[in-house]
């Protein structure tokens, strides 16, 4: 029998928030630097962030009641009986 | 950061105005974001007909949990980069030249300048429905065969701007053909300036 903790998961899913975070801040670094450190430009990072934000804390209020260190088995293979 | 800020500023050197594409343009990056939006709640309405999803173990609700964070977090940063794609792209006319600046995704940027006395015509092309509607569309300045020509996709007012660029050209010329009469430094020269001013039919 195969049996996985579901906290294996969270380190994919934060590898692909590191990712995300080098997307989002360079997106935000080019607003500043180039042109749009004014109203506009503002708004549109301040949402960024805000529904970054929300998105995540939806994922975390959802996951709120999981044990994340219980093994979960993945496959189980039946006893033979005879 | 102002607009001033994005090039040197020559000495006189005044904008006149700057472009940016129709608002309307990126209203297609927003409809496709708000599709990838609803498109979990609409599946998950014509599926399981709104009902509780049913998983075998706490694991695979983990799973599916976060593959949803992980699908709305990616939509939401695509969007951002469209936003960010759409707002970073700037033409800006000065009384001395065309600056055009393209944000190529994310990690590439250019920037062109011509000099007004350079254009040697500006077209402007309004095509479709939809352009001719909300007036935006392009205006092409042309240089000599050397260059590239300097193309504006889809500004609002293109005929407007098309007369704005060759009245700020034809007086950039005029000022640059007083300027060389100004410094000549013979008769021969000053009655040169003065004979290229009246070709130019700006005597």
């Amino acid at each position: 029998m195969i049996a996985l903790p579901p906290y294996i998961l969270l380190i994919v899913f934060g590898l692909f928030l590191a990712g995300f975070l080098f997307f989002g801040i360079a997106n935000v670094v080019l607003l500043a630097r180039f042109g749009a450190r004014n109203a506009v430009g503002l708004l549109a990072s301040f949402a960024f962030v805000a529904g970054t934000a929300l998105i995540l804390f939806l994922a975390w209020q959802s996951l709120g009641g999981l044990d994340w260190m219980a093994p979960v088995p993945l496959l189980s293979i039946p006893a033979p009986t005879f | 950061m102002s607009i001033f800020q994005l090039f040197t500023q020559h000495p006189g050197e005044k904008v006149e105005f700057s472009l940016r594409r129709h608002p309307i343009v990126f209203l297609a990056p927003a409809f496709v974001f708000l599709v990838l939006l609803v498109l979990p709640f609409v599946a998950r309405s014509v599926f399981l007909q709104g009902g509780p999803i049913a998983l075998a173990n706490p694991l695979e609700e983990a799973g599916l949990k976060l593959l949803v964070a992980v699908y709305y977090l990616g939509i939401w940063v695509f969007f951002f980069s469209e936003f960010t794609d759409y707002y970073l792209d700037i033409d800006i006319v000065t009384n001395d030249r065309v600056i055009d600046i393209v944000q190529k995704g994310l990690f590439g940027r250019s920037v062109a300048e011509l000099d007004l006395t350079r254009v040697q015509d500006v077209k402007s092309t309004i095509k479709g429905i939809i352009p001719t509607m909300l007036d935006y569309g392009t205006v092409v300045v042309e240089t000599a065969a050397s260059q590239e020509n300097f193309v504006f996709e889809q500004v609002p007012h293109p005929h407007q701007v098309r007369q704005r660029i060759l009245e700020m050209a034809a007086l950039d010329r005029r000022k640059e053909a007083r300027d060389i009469m100004a410094a000549a430094p013979t008769a021969g020269a000053a009655a040169a300036g003065e004979n290229e001013m009246k070709r130019q039919g700006l005597g």
